[in-house]
């Protein structure tokens, strides 16, 4: 039992004391620095907070875009998923499809859609030039081009949160339901639909979780009255240095995400977010009103659509045969292709407009010219920007993965006390808004002189990646059959010989998706850039952002072409990699 | 629809059907009628295509040919939930966001029934599979059998005349799913449904069905009782698949009915064996057979006890299986021979390295196709 412990501690020691030092007391330090003041106790900043209508005005703002941004993006990824899930021969490609958007850059999309929805952006131009409007539209700086650009941003994220759970339904159950007499309508609503809401609320509250701490599209699609807080935040430390204020204002969003998590789990539960469609074990009390409700109004959808589909058939408009077997019908693969449309194509529009001949962004773009790739190749700072991206990313995401897959070994075959508690600190950063963390660590590193240091940035991008290297890499050591480890050491193999013979060459492909995914975290990272950054030592993200705060020009769009382009190619040989993983491990018996 | 096609005592009738899966052929011109009431098993090692049938039957997949008519009227192209039939998975598949009886509750749902009837009806076929206390539970909550009688039940609350199951026993242990085969026997002589039951366990099939089929490699074997395909399998796999078979090479003489037994490399006169079958092989030309018969239609004997022209064999083991005791034994080449008595019969017990003569029983012997492992003449 003793050397089990000391097993236990190895492993989660790492993971433990870094998140202590660069997570739990940078966030504390900030929570203290809101609430003392020169060694004494004070409320005199939450007074502020509550005095001034100012702050439950931006908290409402960011809010409300939080909200329909759950909502577009949720109900948008739905029948994405939904026909990812159901679909076999397009699986891998539509999967592509959501993932290359999910990869590109917040940034770089913000500014296609700058490009597209401006006064004089194309859809304007498109609009008048076929005579369908007389004025330009206001599409951009105002509340509807913020929700279209962030439904944008969120989508992705929001089918890839349902999609586990759809795929987790066991597809005999919708055959059973079938030869126990239900239609085509009742089988979706009676039985895959409520399957699939521990997908829903996940996704919903992953978006949700997400856009409150998002200021990018706010900040360059909006106007002044869709200000979110966290845009507050980093007003009072830029400008003001106002530490214990801004520090304030994040408890406020702070309490406000876990007051929200709490609301969820009292509903429905965390299980969900795991990716699990198993049994769905909702609060009696609460399932006692809702139940009959959500029955009632999906037994009424069921028999809408049931009837719809027996008036479709009776037109001859859908087949009436042993339908088991064929996919999805028409109808939701058109719905599919709109969103699939909606996600890929305006990010596209940044493309033509980098060749432009123009000193300035303008639709349709004027001439042809290489002009800005060139200026953005030999200038100085995107290629140090550029480079010190790449190195930042490269130490995050190995001292994520040093870190964080022991920690996941940990939990998904140890059990020992508090290991509830160490999953809920290793997947805290997820959930405590980045611009906490973000201004926690800059007050600790101006404290260590790590400030504008590669090391103290990939530190702090490291806090962001763990919790992701931990959840991908708990389930593929769940997948692992540890049987495997056994039969090694029955056959001689010591525990270190088995790790590294049999082991990791058996879960490398989750290692490398593991890696890639930390890599990308830190690579796109905007938030403690922002802060952690400063002089010649400035990222990508941040150098995009600093330009794109004063104009988005043709260079920005020219740099944010060159990082599409390296992107894409970085997604596609992971997905290569992966497929060809699968290739191997199903050759196996 | 059609018009009725055939006689209405046809429950089922499957025609000529073809399923393929890319370059893999599931069902190859498969054709099977069953009687109204009837239990009939389809039988058949993993991959014999008989899973595909009985989807093919719940219209689960699409056969790229033939026809499937229930009751004489063709539903080949009918979707499942327009079929009214009963179906039990292999893993169950009750849903799990609704508790019991909301599982049993669905298909009626599904029919309109009223809420009063549905009740009734629930509280009722809990009551048949004698599980009334759980109809409030989630099925998680169950055990494995008793999941399986919830499927059951749910198969049959809504009275659906022809009920198919998919190895609905394969998942429990050995024990339970005795009491279950009896169970669902019983459930089917006192309710009167046609059940179309797959399963690749032939001490299952022999215990429930009506009638066999034995399929393998996509096609029908061999349809027929149990006794039937057990006494007169009419192929080496169908004899190999049910219970335990001698398969001895020989050659017919059909003007005598007489199998001379080839023992392998011996020189013969010593143990040149045949067995005389009197009139029990007709209509086979002479030539290399394969002779097959049962282990309890073996003794072995004494060899002063038996003709000359008797097999003779040495005891390599002797086996106490339950209620049987096997003897297995060899010939002097290394065929093998086997014979089964009761257990405590006290007869024909003998020692290992005994050496003995077999007598067969003529009715027992069947003539099959000679095996090209056992070939005759060449070894």
């Amino acid at each position: 039992m003793a050397s089990g412990q000391k097993t236990t501690w190895m492993l989660t020691g790492p993971a433990i004391l870094f998140l202590a030092v660069f997570f739990l007391v940078p966030v504390s330090w900030l929570l203290g620095l809101s609430v003392f003041d020169e060694g004494s106790l004070t409320a005199a900043n939450y007074q502020r907070l509550a005095d001034q209508p100012l702050y439950a005005r931006l908290l409402g703002i960011t809010l409300t875009i939080a909200g329909w941004t759950t909502l577009l993006a949720v109900v948008g990824g739905y029948p994405v998923a939904f026909l990812i899930a159901r679909t076999r021969d397009w699986r891998g490609i539509l999967l592509l499809l959501v993932l290359l958007p999910f990869w590109t850059s917040f940034l770089v999309r913000a500014f296609s859609w700058m490009v597209l929805l401006g006064r004089r952006g194309a859809l304007n131009q498109f609009l008048e030039g076929a005579g369908l409007i007389d004025a330009p539209l206001a599409l951009m700086f105002n509340l509807t081009g913020v929700l279209v650009a962030m439904a944008h941003a969120m989508l992705p994220l929001a089918v890839m949160t349902m999609l586990p759970v759809m795929l987790n339904i066991d597809r005999r159950l919708l055959l059973a339901s079938q030869t126990l007499g239900a239609k085509p309508g009742s089988v979706f609503w009676r039985i895959w639909f409520p399957l699939s809401m521990p997908g829903v609320a996940a996704a919903g509250i992953l978006v949700f979780v997400t856009s409150l701490g998002f200021f990018i599209t706010p900040a360059l699609l909006g106007s002044e009255r869709e200000t979110v807080i966290v845009q507050e935040i980093i007003f009072q430390i830029q400008q003001l240095l106002n530490w214990g204020f801004a520090g304030a204002i994040g408890v406020l969003v702070l309490v406000t995400v876990l007051a929200i998590l709490a609301f969820y789990n009292a509903v429905f539960g965390f299980a969900g977010v795991a990716g699990s469609a198993r049994q769905a074990t909702s609060k009696p009390l609460l399932s006692a009103i809702t139940k009959p409700v959500g029955n009632a109004v999906l037994g009424g959808l069921a028999r809408v659509t049931d009837a719809l589909y027996d008036a479709l058939a009776a037109l001859r408009l859908v087949g009436r045969s042993a339908s088991a077997e064929r996919g999805p019908g028409y109808p939701l693969r058109l719905v599919t292709a709109l969103i699939l449309g909606f996600l890929i194509v305006p990010t596209l529009f940044i493309v033509p407009v980098s060749f432009t001949e123009a000193s300035f962004l303008s639709w349709p773009p004027r001439g042809f010219s290489l002009q800005w790739f060139g200026a953005v190749a030999e200038s100085a700072v995107w290629q140090e920007a550029a480079l010190r991206s790449v190195l930042v990313a490269l130490l995050a995401a190995s001292l994520g993965l040093a870190i964080g897959v022991p920690a996941a070994f940990a939990l998904a075959r140890r059990s020992f006390r508090g290991k509830q508690v160490l999953f809920a600190l290793t997947v805290a950063p997820v959930v405590v808004p980045n611009i906490f963390i973000a201004v926690g660590l800059f007050y600790l590193f101006s404290r260590l002189g790590l400030t504008s240091t590669t090391v103290g940035l990939a530190l702090g991008h490291a806090v962001l990646a763990i919790p992701y290297v931990v959840v991908t890499m708990m389930a593929v050591v769940r997948d692992y059959d540890e049987r495997l480890d056994y039969a090694a050491y029955t056959l001689g193999a010591n525990k270190l010989r088995t790790l590294v013979e049999i082991t990791l060459p058996l879960i490398r492909p989750g290692l490398v998706s593991a890696f890639m995914f930390a890599f990308i975290i830190s690579f796109d990272e905007l938030t403690i850039a922002l802060f952690l950054t400063g002089g010649t030592m400035i990222t990508l993200p941040k150098k995009m952002w600093d330009d794109a705060v004063l104009q988005v020009s043709p260079e920005l769009a020219a740099a944010s072409v060159l990082l599409m382009a390296f992107m894409t190619c970085v997604i596609l040989a992971a997905e290569l990699f992966r497929r060809r993983a699968a290739r191997i491990k199903a050759r196996e018996p | 629809m059609s018009p009725p096609t055939s006689a209405m005592s046809d429950k089922l009738k499957i025609t000529g059907l073809r399923k393929t899966y890319g370059a893999v052929t599931a069902l190859d011109d498969v054709s099977l009628t069953m009687r109204q009431g009837e239990f009939l098993t389809l039988l058949g090692p993993s991959g014999s295509g008989k899973s595909t049938l009985l989807w093919a039957v719940a219209g689960l997949n699409a056969p790229d040919r033939g026809t499937i008519a229930l009751d004489g009227v063709d539903v080949t192209n009918t979707p499942p939930h327009d079929r009214d039939l009963g179906m039990v998975f292999q893993n169950y598949a009750l849903f799990p966001h609704m508790t019991v009886a909301e599982n049993i509750a669905f298909p009626l749902r599904m029919r309109g029934v009223g809420s009063r009837q549905i009740d009734e009806a629930v509280a009722k076929v809990l009551d048949t599979v004698q599980l009334a206390h759980v109809g409030a539970r989630p099925p998680s909550a169950l055990s494995g059998g008793q999941q399986q009688r919830i499927a059951l039940a749910r198969a049959m609350v809504y009275q659906p005349s022809i009920i198919l199951m998919d190895e609905p026993l394969g998942a429990l242990d050995k024990k339970l799913r005795d009491r279950l085969q009896l169970e669902i026997k019983g459930l089917h002589e006192r309710l009167g449904v046609t059940i179309l039951y797959v399963t690749h366990d032939q001490e299952e099939a022999m215990v429930m069905s009506d009638r066999i089929c034995l399929m393998n490699h996509a096609k029908i074997e061999q349809i027929g009782t149990p006794e039937e395909l057990y006494r007169r399998p009419k192929s080496l796999f169908a004899a190999e698949f049910l219970g335990e078979s001698v398969l001895l090479a020989g050659l017919y003489d059909a003007a005598t009915s007489t199998v001379t037994l080839q023992d392998g490399a011996q020189d013969g006169a010593q143990n040149r064996a045949s067995v005389s079958l009197g009139g029990h092989a007709l209509d086979r030309p002479s030539g290399p057979v394969t002779l097959m018969t049962r282990p309890d239609a073996i003794a072995f004997v004494p060899p002063q006890e038996a003709p000359d022209t008797a097999l003779r064999v040495t005891v390599t083991s002797v086996v106490l299986a339950g209620a049987l005791t096997k003897l297995f034994a060899e010939t002097a080449s290394g065929l093998a021979v086997q014979s089964n008595c009761l257990t405590g019969s006290g007869a024909g017990v003998y020692e290992p390295g005994t050496e003995l003569a077999v007598t067969f029983d003529p009715a027992s012997c069947v003539l099959l196709e000679a095996n090209h492992l056992a070939s005759y003449g060449d070894g």
